[in-house]
């Protein structure tokens, strides 16, 4: 779904507010978007919210800039790594935005 | 989207599912996700717990079952460390009780002896049905023992192939332990595709590991009908500078393999190798996909389970989705990570194809790490999208063969922060 399209949804929803109906809305899930399902993949080593993981370095708590900067680096090669430059070649510079907007928002 | 605000959506979202539904309002695009589906999954391993665990945390109102007869899993994954005395069988030893009390899954303690694709019902041994509305296959392997004149599962109490973690991992720990110094131990490694490809290379390097302590005299032989690879040269490189002269590594591929066994005095035949006797013999047969996925009639005549890679569906039955192990899913290894990435995958499909919508193209990816010794280990990582309907790996390789010492201990670090945190993750652990 387009942002806008959501936006559109979520003012019409708005005006139903007031509808008694809302006091028994429960958390029917929606779909997991595409970021999501992709940041889920790095929680399997970074550990349950990116908290971290033995020696495996934490995500959580960091900056969006701390985030970039580091899988930038990681994909160009300029930062050396272990593995995180393997996994880093394969995102878009788009995704890469995207998850360090991610990762910075469950530190907020 | 952040997860403040994707929070606040799906509550909206909820409340419009509810308007929607009691005053008929429509709202193209969107379908409130059917809040009473249900979800069988069966198989606790890798990939069945980490899609029972995704799916309840992105639909919280899903029911979903989760079918195991073992009430504690014992992973393969560091299975290895535990045959070099380096961990404990404990340390690989998990139960259920994240995923039932933190993610709210329904555990069931069961065989599935049949699954009715038409009335959409799992029977169990116990005697019950569940019905389903989407099912989950993980049933990992079941060996060929037929391809492998005289060896069976009963030979398997002689000869064990712990190919599956548990009471076959200590007997070939005793066996180790009660081997005399100057033994001859074989790892015969079946063709692939089967699981765990780069495990049989650190088993021989753990044991390795083992008897240079406490057995300096013994040897290793590799038999092995993957061939030449990338990993291999990785591992030989460090068998030359971790235990000079103790594994030797012999070409099994070719149509090779060890064709015939003998329980009785501990030999093996192979095409390329003659006959070779062991005083410990580790035979890993040929694979295919868990009997309980052909029961279900999800598998080819490949003797594996043909899948859609965008939401792991059966090509062969509808509403069964097939992860692991069992199913087609190349170039991806047969791996727990890879089963643990598939399983995010096919329960983000399940919920959002519940939801009406469609799967974004994603990434998919897997990291094994593999120990050569307690303070050196190496790695493959790789990462997949799909293109033209199938798997493609875009990233990804081996660790590089120059690498520094220093390199190899922080990887052993971090296959063990790996360890730490995919069965944190898998079993919903906090």
């Amino acid at each position: 779904m387009k942002r806008k399209a959501r936006l559109k949804l979520m003012m019409g929803i708005t005006a139903l507010l007031f509808s008694t109906t809302f006091m028994a809305a429960t958390s029917i899930a929606a779909a997991p978007s595409k970021i999501e399902i992709m940041a889920h993949a790095c929680l399997t080593c970074h550990g349950p919210n990116g908290v971290g993981s033995g020696k495996i370095p934490e995500l959580n708590g960091l900056e969006k800039s701390d985030i970039t900067e580091s899988l930038f680096g990681f994909k160009s090669g300029d930062e050396k790594s272990t593995i995180m430059g393997r996994h880093a070649k394969a995102l878009s510079d788009n995704e890469i935005e995207m998850l360090a907007d991610y990762f910075a928002s469950l530190s907020q | 989207m952040s997860q403040i605000y994707r929070r606040e959506f799906i509550k909206l979202l909820g409340a419009a599912g509810i308007v929607s539904a009691s005053s008929g309002i429509l709202l193209p695009g969107i379908a409130a996700a059917k809040a009473n589906a249900r979800v069988v999954v069966v198989g606790g391993g890798f990939g069945g717990a980490t899609c029972a665990s995704y799916l309840r945390q992105y639909a919280p109102d899903l029911e979903v079952t989760l079918v195991e007869p073992h009430k504690e899993f014992i992973t393969c994954p560091f299975s290895n460390t535990v045959l070099a005395g380096m961990k404990s069988m404990d340390y690989i030893t998990h139960n259920y009780d994240g995923l039932r009390n933190n993610r709210g899954v329904k555990i069931v303690h069961d065989w599935v002896m049949d699954i009715d694709t038409i009335a959409k019902k799992v029977k169990l041994k116990g005697g019950s049905s569940l019905p389903y509305d989407r099912l989950v296959m993980s049933p990992g392997v079941s060996f060929n023992w037929n391809e492998i004149e005289g060896a069976s599962e009963a030979t398997s109490q002689i000869m064990p192939h712990a190919w599956k973690a548990g009471a076959q991992t200590i007997l070939l720990r005793k066996q180790l332990e009660a081997m005399k110094d100057g033994g001859t131990i074989i790892i015969a490694s079946p063709r692939k595709p089967f699981r765990a490809p780069p495990a049989p290379y650190e088993r021989a390097s753990l044991i390795a590991h083992y008897l240079k302590k406490s057995k300096p005299s013994s040897k290793i032989l590799v038999v092995d009908s993957s061939g030449e690879s990338e990993a291999l040269a990785l591992f030989r490189k460090g068998w030359k500078k971790l235990y000079k002269g103790m594994v030797e590594w012999v070409d099994g591929s070719q149509q090779g393999e060890i064709v015939s066994a003998d329980a009785k005095s501990l030999s093996l035949t192979g095409r390329s190798v003659g006959t070779i006797k062991g005083d410990v013999v580790n035979l890993i047969p040929p694979q295919r996909a868990g009997d309980i996925a052909k029961i279900a009639g999800l598998v080819d005549k490949s003797g594996w389970c043909p899948v859609n890679p965008l939401n792991f569906a059966s090509t062969l039955q509808k509403d069964i989705h097939v992860i692991g192990d069992a199913c087609i899913a190349e170039p991806m290894e047969k791996t727990g990570h890879s089963a643990s990435s598939q399983g995010k995958i096919c329960a983000a499909a399940i919920v959002t194809e519940l939801n009406g919508g469609t799967m974004p193209s994603v990434t998919y990816s897997t990291s094994i790490y593999s120990f050569l010794g307690p303070k050196y280990a190496v790695s493959s990582a790789e990462v997949f999208r799909i293109k033209r309907g199938k798997l493609v790996q875009i990233s990804g390789g081996m660790s590089l063969e120059k690498a520094s010492r220093k390199t190899r201990l922080k990887e052993a670090k971090f296959a063990t922060g790996w360890y730490k945190g995919i069965t944190t993750d898998m079993f919903a652990k906090k």
